[in-house]
């Protein structure tokens, strides 16, 4: 059997060793989130899924159904009563999140929380006081954030505020008519939160925002256009939407410009045009972490993985600071949108 | 007349990419959507690529799909690729097939007309929960929306594969087989994990027809690498249906496919989205018997 050629060894990550000990590790919340995470950790040679915290009988089922065969309980605290574990996944709704987060932190386990930046201000509020009390590794997943193209595109220093002082982001998918749309998923939690995500670890913190939204078939938010000003005086338009045909998956696209040239970054490509860096690079020739494909949680679950054993890299793009920080402004953009776009501090 | 047995393909048509999200720009995907957007262009390419030497055209039971086949006076050689989830069902918070849309009429989630009389053996999903009781109805249900003559199989979706691939099921995928051999159906297991999917299927001692599964000199969708899968595949008796050939579209389909095949893939799987005429370069990828 012939070798990889060089250009595959390219494409390859590099793996670290695996750690002596595997994280055994429960989730909690069997909804699709969930089952992603137990999918990918479940396949991660470091981990192991020791358990399963859900309050609805019928997920514990279809799960159960599935055939993972850990043991499982309407309650972490029933769970930990018996059992033992090192890390906590919370893929729950937000009114069960902070409840979780809290019982595990106090249970001294390591804890991440998926969808921590499109949560409520109450929710995230709680989460960040819990956080705060732990002294064990705490992250907030979203895989956006380890996004190839992206990912490269904040290595490389391009889509940084000092390459860049005009900022257009956009966030598109076909979902409007979508009979699952509803004032609980609207096209902020569901596009939105991961933009803002990428622009604050790009360019920094947003401090002020100026939106609009429209509702176009119902009570929810299905546009929204948000002009945000960043910490560093950078200033960014930014549009989420749902309501663009033939997209079936999520469309992303930052673009920048400054004295140097200009970036234009998207889930497909990234193109650089700046006296210091120039270059394209499309998406399927970026290295990807993940060791298993399948939803959005395995390039998380290797973040998390190599959070633990020290890696910078990953421990940044698993920031909960950041996640609490964008779930400030996404409540700021709600805010403002009801206030008719007027323009509002991001409190945090 | 007694049926021949059916082999697994060498070269497949693909249109999966019409519906899902591939490993293709957007650019690309947005193209050759507007291009098929006429059942009529889409019936036209397909009966080429047969013609051209597609020996089965992988389908996922869709209306765009049904309407094409329609527009044909001769069925087609079809591997269903079932079950279709949406892409759109990302916003339901339960997971991919905790409802089965097809279910919705019975008393207890459970329509025995629609699930065909040979599913009558499993259990209502309410009381029976396991994958293949919960999958198999609805695979059956899809599947039968094809032409029976045109028929030849059934490809099982990555998500099903791999959720069963996670969960360590050898049953699902040994129930899924002597589900699909009953009916004289060619049976396929697509994944995303192709080194994974070998090595567990050569550790349960359960073997699909065939796997489709990414293939590429660029090592694009091999999990958990390229070095991983090229090993998992000179092991396994398993035949492997390469996909990605193009690798998200960095490399021409015919080094693609001369690739897999030359590292041990049974057949190829071009996709709609890989290719710009579809009878030249599938008739390009047809492999000669030699002289």
């Amino acid at each position: 059997m012939a070798l990889p050629t060089t250009a595959m060894a390219e494409n390859r990550e590099q793996h670290p060793a695996e750690p002596a000990a595997r994280d055994r590790v429960v989730v909690a919340g069997l909804g699709r989130a969930g089952l992603d995470y137990a999918c990918a950790f479940a396949m991660h040679s470091g981990a192991e899924v020791v358990g399963f915290v859900e309050p609805r009988g019928d997920l514990r089922r279809f799960v159960r159904g599935v055939g993972f065969a850990a043991p499982m309980e309407a309650s972490l605290g029933r769970w930990l009563e018996k059992r033992a574990a090192d890390t906590l996944i919370v893929c729950s709704p937000a009114a069960e999140a902070a409840d979780l987060v809290e019982r595990g932190v106090h249970a001294g386990l390591a804890v991440l929380v998926h969808g921590l930046a499109s949560m409520p201000r109450e929710t995230a509020d709680r989460i960040e006081a819990a956080m705060a009390s732990s002294g064990r590794p705490v992250a907030a997943g979203a895989a956006v954030l380890f996004q190839p193209t992206f990912a490269r595109a904040r290595r490389t220093g391009a889509l940084s505020a000092e390459h860049v002082q005009q900022v257009r982001a956009s966030a598109s998918v076909s979902r409007v008519f979508s009979p699952l749309a509803q004032p609980s998923r609207d096209v902020l939690d569901f596009l939105l939160a991961d933009l803002l995500l990428l622009l604050d670890a790009s360019f920094g913190p947003i401090v002020s925002v100026a939106a609009k939204g429209q509702r176009l078939y119902g009570d929810w938010l299905d546009e929204c256009q948000t002009d945000a000003r960043f910490a560093s005086g950078l200033t960014a338009k930014v549009e989420a939407s749902w309501s663009v045909p033939d997209y079936p998956g999520t469309a992303m696209v930052i673009e920048g410009s400054g004295p140097e040239g200009r970036i234009i970054v998207s889930d497909d490509a990234l193109e650089m045009d700046m006296a210091s860096l120039q270059g394209r690079v499309v998406a399927a020739s970026e290295p990807t972490l993940a060791r298993f494909e399948g939803g959005d949680s395995p390039t998380v679950v290797e973040g998390w993985q190599r959070m633990l054993a020290g890696d910078p890299v990953c421990a940044e793009a698993l920031s909960a600071a950041r996640a609490l920080r964008v779930a400030r402004v996404l409540d700021t953009v709600r805010q403002s949108v009801a206030a008719d776009g007027s323009e509002r501090e991001v409190v945090s | 007349m007694k049926r021949a047995p059916l082999e697994a393909p060498r070269l497949v048509l693909g249109v999966a990419s019409l519906a899902l999200p591939v490993r293709a720009t957007r650019d690309r995907q947005l193209e050759i959507a507007n291009r098929f957007e006429e059942s009529e262009s889409l019936a036209v390419a397909l009966v080429k690529g047969v013609a051209a030497g597609a020996e089965a055209v992988l389908a996922p039971p869709t209306q765009d799909v049904h309407d094409a086949l329609a527009e044909l006076p001769k069925p087609l050689p079809i591997l269903a690729r079932v079950p279709h989830l949406w892409p759109s069902d990302d916003l339901l918070w339960e997971p991919a097939l905790f409802f089965d849309p097809g279910e919705d009429n019975g008393a207890n989630g459970w329509d025995a007309k629609r699930a065909g009389a040979a599913a009558m053996n499993l259990l209502p999903m309410g009381l029976a929960g396991d994958l293949a009781s919960r999958v198999l109805p609805r695979i059956e249900r899809e599947a039968l929306q094809f032409n029976a003559k045109a028929l030849r199989g059934i490809v099982i979706s990555s998500v099903v594969t791999d959720l069963a691939l996670a969960a360590n099921q050898p049953r699902f995928i040994d129930r899924l087989i002597r589900f699909a051999r009953q009916r004289r159906w060619l049976v396929g297991v697509e994944t995303r994990n192709l080194g994974h999917l070998l090595t567990r299927l050569g550790a349960w001692g359960v073997a699909p027809d065939m796997v489709f599964g990414p293939v590429n000199p660029r090592g694009v969708g091999m999990m958990p690498d390229s070095q991983s899968v090229l090993t998992a595949m000179a092991s396994s008796q398993i035949k492997v249906i390469a996909t990605e050939l193009r690798a998200g579209g960095m490399i021409a389909l015919h080094e693609g496919a001369e690739w897999a095949r030359r590292h041990g893939a049974w057949g190829v799987c071009a996709e709609l989205v890989d290719m710009d005429d579809v009878p030249k370069e599938l008739k390009s990828l047809v492999v000669r018997p030699a002289a």
